[in-house]
């Protein structure tokens, strides 16, 4: 017991050693007191660095960023902006409305019809039968979830070898679009299968913010090369819809009778 | 003696002392000038920026873009439509134009009496009396499948003499890439 009181004294005569006296304080605060408010100035301007500046930098760069990405944008705006103003639009519907009677959105059986109407008709080879089945009309996709759903059409012709491969060749620059399936010729009859593509339109997700590209130069010669195309009414670089075709040839038929007259001495 | 020693002692410490406390104070002054000015700087520069004009153009131009929207209609379904016909005339298998090339060097003694085409591959028989014209026409169907690339493993499956009808039958295949 006694030996610890004696320890415990040893203790607290140490710590009262360690405690600085008042004296010695004001000794040191008068030797440093001129480095005092500088001091407490730096650490101020290093607060102020750290909880002002850098936060103000990033905002900076944040909003040039911001900047940037609204600059890229309004730009993308204003060149879909002049696109759109410089668009003819008589040219651009028609060319809208040839690329759909090329693919169309469904299944176009008039399109059809009439376009193996027109190739046997250009080649001269008779069409004994045709037979298709259009599947299900509800279901504009057809069947089966291909990519490219196609219509079959089986064709029985009558006609030499030089007169299919003429309609083939016809058809294959004929509206719509179409591939030739099989063929069995034998002398002088030949069964078909002939496929008509189709394609319904993608569904519009339309942002008025989607860079617009203009047609390439691949895509322009294309459109061109359409228009030449068979079982299609061009005027002045222009597809005529069915009812101008008919207005437009009932035209030409009455000025051609009356020129006909005008031009007979009786 | 001791007085004298350590008085000038004290003066350059003091001195020295002086000297720090000046370039203490120089630092911080320099400190809070460079960050004030930094401060105001950066505040000007970010306020300069003009992003409300970008802002406000954008939103002139989407108007006038609103008024065109059935042209961006159009153009849409323009591209989306000759994109799937590109598509599909680089699919489509030119059949009619390697028929017609079988057909062009055909000697006019000769005639097609079937044709088969199906899945990609095409089976042509070719009758005549002449065999002179048959072997015209073998040595122009090599000539003319040897500079088409579209047309793979040809093949001549036989060259038959029919004695009753006194006519040759060739009967040749190819697949069509």
């Amino acid at each position: 017991m006694e030996q610890n009181f004696g320890l415990n004294n040893l203790n607290l005569q140490g710590i009262q050693d360690l405690k600085p006296d008042k004296e010695s304080l004001y000794i040191t605060y008068n030797k440093y007191k001129g480095y005092l408010f500088p001091m407490i100035v730096i650490l101020a301007s290093i607060l102020i660095l750290f909880m002002v500046i850098i936060p103000q930098i990033n905002q900076y760069f944040s909003s040039k960023n911001q900047l940037d990405q609204a600059t890229q944008q309004l730009n993308v705006l204003k060149n879909n902006y002049n696109y759109l103003v410089s668009l003819d639009d008589t040219q651009s519907s028609s060319d809208l409305k040839l690329l759909t009677k090329t693919l169309p959105s469904g299944k176009d059986f008039y399109g059809i019809m009439t376009a193996i109407s027109v190739a046997s008709a250009r080649a001269g080879i008779a069409i004994n039968s045709f037979q298709f089945s259009p599947g299900n009309l509800s279901k504009l996709t057809g069947s089966d979830n291909l990519p490219y759903p196609t219509i079959q059409v089986q064709l029985q012709t009558n006609g030499s070898t030089a007169s299919l491969t003429s309609f083939l060749n016809e058809l294959y620059k004929t509206v719509p679009l179409a591939e030739v399936y099989s063929i069995k010729l034998n002398n002088t009859q030949a069964d078909l299968l002939l496929n008509f593509f189709f394609k319904p339109f993608p569904p519009q997700n339309l942002s008025d913010e989607t860079p617009i590209n203009p047609l390439s130069s691949g895509d322009k010669s294309l459109i061109t090369n359409l228009y030449t195309w068979n079982n299609l009414i061009v005027q002045n670089g222009l597809l005529l819809s069915d009812t101008q075709a008919i207005a437009s040839a009932s035209v030409s038929l009455v000025a051609s009778s009356s020129s006909q007259t005008n031009y007979s001495p009786f | 003696m001791n007085e004298i020693n350590l008085a000038p002692g004290r003066s350059v410490e003091v001195e020295n002392q002086f000297k720090q406390q000046k370039i203490v104070k120089i630092l911080a002054l320099c400190s809070i000038i460079c960050v004030g000015l930094i401060s105001i700087i950066f505040f000007a520069i970010t306020l300069l920026l003009p992003i409300n004009a970008v802002k406000n153009s954008q939103n002139q131009t989407l108007q006038g873009i609103s008024q065109l929207h059935q042209r961006i209609v159009t153009v849409v379904l323009t591209q989306d439509r000759v994109h799937n016909i590109q598509i599909l005339l680089n699919k489509r298998k030119d059949y009619p134009q390697i028929v017609n090339q079988f057909m062009t060097i055909l000697p006019s003694d000769l005639t097609v009496t079937q044709m088969i085409l199906d899945n990609g591959s095409l089976s042509i028989t070719v009758t005549g009396a002449s065999l002179m014209s048959m072997n015209d026409y073998i040595n122009g169907l090599i000539d003319s499948v040897n500079k088409n690339s579209k047309i793979s493993n040809f093949s001549i499956q036989s060259l038959v003499y029919n004695s009753d009808l006194s006519v040759y039958r060739l009967t040749f295949q190819a697949d069509i890439l």
